[in-house]
This record gives C-alpha cells, structure tokens and sequence, in this order.
C-alpha cells in the first residue's frame, strides 16, 4: 500500500513556495500495487491521474504497467510521475 | 467609540477562542503597568500590580502560542454549475465504455493550466471513483467515453479553477451518480 495524506492547509503552504514533502514527485509501485490519498486539505487537488476532493480519499490498484504522467498541485513543481512496473517473480 | 468597539469584536471573533488568553493577559499587564504607574492606587494594592503583571505575561504568552498557526489562504468561491445528463443516478448499466454526458452553465472551460485563478473560469475534471478520465480534445460540456468496470462505482464531474485546484465552494460545482456496471474491464 502506498498511502499519502495531504494536511489541511496544504495547498495554501505548496501555494506560498514550501514543498511539503507530502507525496514524492516520481513514485516507483508494481502491477497489483494499491495507491491511497487521502486529502485533509479544503481543497481539492489534482495528483497526477487522481483528483481527490476536499476531506476525500481516492483509492487505486495499478492494473498495467506502465508510465503516468501528470500535474500535482501538491509539488511547487506542479508535476508527478508514477513508474508502474510487473512485479518481479 | 461604538466603531472601536465593533472593531475589537471582530478581532477577538477572527482570531478564535484561544485569543482570549492573550488579550486577557495584555489587558493584566496594561493594569499592572497602570498601577505601576500610580494610577488605581486607590482600588488595587501594590502587590495587586504585581500579581496583574505576572498573570498577564503568563497568559499573553500561553495565549500567542496558540494563536500563532500557519497564515490560511481561503480558496475563492466560482460561478458555475456542472450536471450529469446521463447515465442517471443510480443506473445500471452495460459497462465498459460508457458514454457520459456533462452540462456545464456559468462557466468557461479553458484549455491551458496556468497559476492564476479566474473565478468563472477553468477545467471540467471527469472522475470515475476520483480517477481522472481521460477527455476528448476539447475539455468541454458533452459527451465523454469514459470507461466503467464491472461493479458500483461513482462517476463525478467537478469544476476545478485554471491550476487544476478546486474552488472554495467546490461542492456548489460537482455532481456525482452512482452507477452499476453489469460488465467491463478497464
């Protein structure tokens, strides 16, 4: 499980230049992997292929492996990448 | 004065409850430093003052600590309303690719991220389960062919502002069904 909690007052902090640490910016996980965001911030925002609500938790298993790409409103670099990779056997 | 003392309410309502402590202790340390001064000689005794400053300082301390947190910046709120037409709440349906159609009023879509926030203005985020659908060219109002695996699952249209945040008022610009998918795979 690859859980991350966005804290309330974050995106106004992210906003003002402070890079939070909350979510890394490239992110390694393998098929079958479940990614968990929970945001307590008043406000929504957009991380890479999820949008999570405000007070909201998103919940996701990788099917296929691959490279996700996105904006992340919780990086001052406004990015993030997810590499999804087969699980080793 | 009927002005000032509008003004102080509002700062003691603005700054919470715990603010209390710290104009309580600034008004012990004004009457200690008063009496000090020789002024109230005749109602509050000498270690009256003394006591008034030390409660002051202690408490104006205690009340600063807990009244010091990060600077919050609201959100600001939009125009805007956003509706899914179709499928209809609680539907059940094929699965798989589905079509789903957005009505969007008061409400300019654009095609570009950017830092500034326009009220009126910004993106139609289309979610299945708070993971973003991929929408056609042209992120407008209509229909989208997101795909719905098999199960109960959620599909929600929000209004996010031109930096892909949402809005103050965000649940004024979402809608959300609920839907059954009978079959498909994602």
């Amino acid at each position: 499980m690859h859980e991350y909690t966005i804290p309330a007052g974050a995106y106004a902090r992210t906003e003002a230049g402070e890079d939070l640490g909350i979510i890394p910016a490239e992110i390694e996980v393998h098929v079958g992997d479940r990614m968990r965001i929970v945001n307590e911030d008043e406000t929504g925002q957009t991380i890479g292929p999820y949008y999570v609500g405000p007070r909201s938790t998103v919940e996701h298993v990788f099917r296929e492996a691959g490279v996700i790409e996105g904006l992340c409103t919780a990086h001052p670099e406004r990015s993030i990448r997810i590499v999804v990779s087969e699980r080793p056997t | 004065m009927r002005v000032e003392m509008r003004v102080l309410a509002h700062a003691f309502n603005a700054a919470g409850p715990r603010a209390w402590l710290l104009w309580l202790g600034l008004a012990l340390l004004l009457g200690g430093a008063l009496r000090v001064a020789g002024v109230g000689r005749r109602w509050i005794p000498e270690w009256g003052a003394v006591i008034a400053v030390a409660s002051g300082v202690a408490l104006a301390a205690i009340g600063n600590a807990h009244t010091e947190s990060p600077a919050r910046v609201s959100r600001p709120e939009t125009t805007g309303s956003v509706r899914i037409t179709a499928p209809s709440d609680e539907a059940t349906i094929a699965g798989g690719d589905t079509a789903v159609e957005v009505d969007v009023a008061d409400f300019v879509l654009v095609t570009g991220t950017s830092r500034g926030v326009r009220p009126g203005y910004g993106h139609l985020h289309l979610m299945v389960d708070g993971i973003l659908a991929p929408l056609s060219a042209t992120p407008g109002a209509g229909r989208h062919d997101v795909c719905v695996p098999a199960g109960r699952h959620t599909i929600t249209a929000v209004l996010v502002a031109e930096d892909h945040a949402g809005w103050g008022n965000e649940v004024d610009v979402t809608h959300s069904v609920a839907v059954t998918a009978r079959t498909g795979e994602c």
